[in-house]
């Protein structure tokens, strides 16, 4: 199936050109940074009233930089880059990130970019759970200027952000504690082109043996936006990280969220696979902390 | 609305009228019948649409060819130097790694772009490497072979 109301293509060379185009076509249009994603909705029938495709990837926003505080990505750098980057591979915090990107196939590596991955709002995909359990802030410029915001905000159901009319996303930085800090992520699927069942990401920070500030998201088919699991990261508040405490977690975990029943899994399925994906997350994190 | 563009493939700038929503896949097909790109599932998940573009693999199904207009497309058609066929079309052939040979163009390109970032890739990571092509055929094991005789692993004796 193809886009047939699509009239017009455009490939800015400027953030600025890039929202002004944005702002004249309204939601007529839409923006693309590597294009595997609308390419599914197509296929399935999810967009059929585009008319004006705007392709960001002129914009040079595929910068990597890495200060001591903060990990800046330009919201084009693609997959690939991510996996070629010494410095992705080595920060033990991007671990979430870096076995996120594992599961695509090389194809779409090379096409799939970050910005891409969260700006569809969509709780199937990995990166909004990687970047979430990061605590990753977003950058958008639009008609009114540049802003930062923590990325759940992004977040506001199936499709939909916070992004106004005529903005788009430049960044996403991610804050690096000053805690040792680590994270994982994994997914479960039915086939390799299709949705997740269910996708875990989580955080853990060490500080003098006591683990602070827990993040422990879920995606998939567990409702709108991603699930923060507040229940679970609460109970390893001061914890020494032990394989009591990781179960405990995994339990409140899988007892907190809300999935839904479909023909991927039921909903009880997923709670239990939830279960198992966050322990075996926390395990592997606490793992390398210790 | 139709456009004429001018489009890079395989080494010659040809002159391609598409649609904006024309996805790679179709140009190649349709507009300069370059067949070697297969349509598979059509939705990014099968390989045997794989082409490589700058030199780097891509999903021609779903790239819409207006993003690459000034990209350096190769398709399967683009390996060989006339009569002499390209190292890995060579080693598939002496491998006996086709059965129906439809996933075989994707098969092909999959490991150009494997072997231009991995020299020597162990099973592993040929199955990593290849794991966005799907053989409808199963026949994986004699791919493998061939990955590693092209990589100069082995010799095929």
């Amino acid at each position: 199936m193809a886009l047939t109301t699509l009239q017009g293509f455009s490939q800015p060379n400027s953030v600025e050109e890039a929202v002004a185009i944005l702002q004249a076509c309204q939601d007529s249009a839409m923006v693309i940074g590597g294009g595997t994603f609308i390419h599914g909705l197509v296929a399935r029938g999810l967009v059929t009233d585009v008319e004006q495709l705007i392709d960001l990837s002129r914009l040079n926003l595929n910068h990597m930089t890495f200060d001591e505080n903060v990990i800046r990505l330009g919201a084009s750098t693609s997959f690939a880059s991510l996996e070629a980057s010494a410095e992705i591979q080595n920060i033990s915090l991007l671990g979430a990130l870096r076995e996120a990107i594992a599961y695509p196939p090389r194809q779409v590596k090379n096409a799939a970019t970050i910005g891409g991955g969260v700006a569809a709002s969509c709780p199937y995909l990995d990166m909004p759970i990687a970047f979430l359990a990061l605590d990753a802030m977003v950058c958008a410029t639009g008609p009114d200027g540049t802003r930062e915001f923590p990325i759940d905000e992004l977040f506001v159901s199936l499709f939909e952000t916070n992004l106004i009319p005529g903005e788009i996303i430049t960044e996403i930085k991610v804050p690096q504690p000053s805690e040792q800090s680590a994270s994982s992520f994994e997914k479960m699927e039915t086939t390799a082109n299709d949705l997740s069942i269910v996708s875990v990401g989580v955080r853990l920070s060490l500080s003098g043996g006591s683990q602070s500030g827990a993040r422990i998201f879920v995606g998939g088919g567990i409702g709108e936006v991603p699930f923060r699991c507040c229940e679970a990261e609460a109970v390893l508040e001061n914890s020494e990280l032990n394989a009591e405490d990781i179960k405990r977690a995994a339990t409140a975990a899988k007892g907190e969220i809300e999935p839904f029943s479909d023909h991927r899994a039921s909903a009880q399925y997923r709670k239990h696979i939830t279960g198992v994906l966050v322990r075996r997350c926390l395990a592997r994190v606490a793992n390398q902390l210790s | 609305m139709k456009q004429q563009i001018e489009i890079n493939v395989n080494g010659e700038v040809q002159p391609a009228i598409i649609e904006p929503f024309d996805t790679l896949l179709h140009t190649l097909r349709n507009e300069l019948h370059l067949i070697g790109p297969k349509q598979g599932c059509d939705t990014g998940g099968c390989g045997c649409c794989t082409v490589l573009v700058n030199g780097e693999s891509r999903y021609s199904c779903m790239t819409y060819t207006m993003t690459v207009a000034d990209a350096e497309i190769t398709t399967v058609e683009g390996l060989a130097d006339g009569r002499n066929l390209d190292h890995i079309q060579q080693a598939f052939i002496d491998s006996g790694a086709v059965q129906c040979g439809y996933c075989t163009s994707g098969m092909i390109l999959a490991t150009k772009q494997l072997l231009s970032i991995n020299s020597k890739p162990n099973d592993a990571e040929i199955r990593q490497g290849l794991a966005g092509n799907l053989c409808r055929c199963t026949g994986y094991h004699k791919i493998i072979e061939a990955v590693k005789l092209a990589s100069g692993q082995t010799t095929g004796e």
